[in-house]
């Protein structure tokens, strides 16, 4: 278990400052470029100083500002593997995990021959990484780290295909804290996750938390949440479980039903989110609709998955492709927001 | 007047050794940082040390030829050290490698070329100069 707090200002704009834990498994974090994710990874390696704050990992003081502590990069056994192609052009593959691995010679040439036939490299041992098919590259830079045995492992930001992740899992236990851009590979691959932004974290859980319950209207947008309406809570009645909620859109006001949220009053000024696949879309006119709204249709784009429709006042709703043909010569458009599914952030 | 060819290859072996140290630290910004050394070497690049030496103290053409060879091996090399991908000296610190590991097995081998070009330039200016401050 490692527990890091860090704080470094790197002036005129930027400050870090964050709090958070390291656990078994995989801890990603997770934010934009610029939100710190870097800085992190580096102050744990021991590349930048930071200004205050406290690392430490089980039972080594790592950093500590007050103390004045600082282990250096080369004795805290962090592997670190940061973005593009870090493989050393001058030297084999081979010679590149003999540069990092450690004991007797004869376990040395062990180990490295083990690692080569682990991750499919044997055939690559003798070339220079110049020489290397894009998929050996990441796979030779994963087994020069491991090949140190890292107390702990640093990813930043890889492009690596899928099934280097899993091998990754396979071969190392230990922990590894992945920062990355791409959520749909955080949640994928991260036990916990941490969400960063302008050198904060917004949000620390599991993924399926942080996608399901997010805090705050900056940690939607982040998670790809683009509905997130300000809102009046109108009336609340616990027995039913509901409550009428006012919102309002730039066509007017509009009253919606959602789900009884504990904690709030009535009169209270708060933020709902709708995931864009839970919101449906329909003619206008078809009847049976619970919270359904008068849309116009903005723009539809097709994406790799769903249809995305965006309707004026910022409501996106995510269709399947045959609903979407099914609907796509309508005249007029309605959402419907299915009471379950809206959030209170 | 023999010529002193020992007085040359000291001369350019101490400008090797000395640039090669000056360019390493200016890249690692360890001790030596900013465009002050970059001047003052800029400025030695410019002024004829071995003449101007053999012109009142002949016994420092030797010092002097250091001097002389120094800036091409520090300007040159240093500007190949900084070009080198930091990221490399990350991940060798982060393996565990020492700084002296990490000069010699990553920055050396990587840089040998621009460190011989240089080398061999500054031999040519030391013998040039020193061929005219002994014929003085």
């Amino acid at each position: 278990m490692t527990h890091a707090r860090i704080g470094k200002k790197f002036p005129p704009s930027f400050s870090l400052d964050v709090e958070f834990e390291i656990g078994e498994g995989v801890t990603g974090i997770y934010g934009e470029t610029g939100s710190g994710k870097t800085v992190i990874l580096q102050a744990l390696a021991g590349f930048i100083l930071p200004d205050s704050g406290r690392i430490l990992r089980d039972d080594v003081l790592l950093f500590d500002a007050e103390a004045r502590v600082d282990v250096p990069a080369r004795r805290r056994n962090c592997g670190y593997i940061p973005q593009g192609d870090t493989l050393f052009p001058h030297m084999t593959v081979r010679q590149n995990l003999g540069f990092a691995a450690r004991g007797a010679r004869l376990e040395r040439y062990r180990r490295i021959a083990e690692m080569l036939e682990r991750f499919g490299l044997s055939d690559a041992a003798l070339r220079r990484p110049g020489g290397l098919d894009p998929s050996q590259k990441p796979r030779a830079t994963l087994a020069r780290a491991l090949i140190a045995h890292p107390a702990l492992l640093l990813l930043d930001d890889p492009d690596w295909p899928g099934g280097l992740f899993r091998q990754l899992r396979a071969e190392f236990a230990g922990p590894v804290l992945l920062a990355t851009r791409d959520l749909d590979r955080c949640c994928l691959l991260a036990d916990r996750m941490l969400v960063l932004e302008g050198g904060r974290v917004l949000q620390r859980g599991s993924p399926a938390e942080v996608l399901d319950q997010p805090e705050s209207v900056a940690v939607a947008r982040l998670v790809g949440i683009p509905n997130v309406f300000e809102c009046t809570i109108a009336g609340l009645d616990p027995g039913r479980n509901s409550s009428r909620l006012e919102l309002d859109l730039a066509s007017g006001r509009q009253v919606l039903t959602g789900p009884y949220f504990p904690g709030h009053f009535r009169g209270d000024r708060v933020w709902i989110a709708i995931r864009p696949e839970r919101v449906r879309a329909h003619a206008t006119g078809t009847e049976g609709i619970v919270n359904g709204l008068g849309a116009q249709l903005v723009r539809a784009s097709h994406l790799a998955r769903c249809v995305r429709l965006e309707f004026a006042g910022g409501i996106f709703a995510d269709l399947s492709r045959e609903d979407y043909e099914r609907q796509k010569d309508n005249r007029g458009w309605q959402v419907e927001f299915p009471p379950a599914a809206l959030r209170v952030l | 007047m023999a010529f002193d060819w020992t007085g040359v290859w000291l001369a350019t072996a101490g400008s090797l050794l000395l640039g090669v140290g000056i360019a390493y630290l200016l890249s690692q910004r360890i001790w030596l940082r900013g465009w002050p050394i970059v001047a003052a070497l800029v400025v030695f690049l410019v002024v004829p040390t071995v003449i101007l030496t053999g012109l009142r103290w002949r016994g420092f053409l030797t010092p002097a030829g250091v001097v002389a060879g120094l800036p091409f091996v520090a300007l040159i090399t240093g500007s190949r050290f900084r070009n080198l991908n930091q990221d490399y000296g990350s991940v060798a610190r982060s393996l565990g490698a020492s700084e002296w590991r990490i000069f010699w097995r990553l920055l050396a081998p990587q840089a040998w070329r621009w460190i011989a070009i240089a080398t061999v330039i500054a031999w040519v200016r030391i013998v040039t100069e020193w061929a005219i401050a002994s014929g003085l």
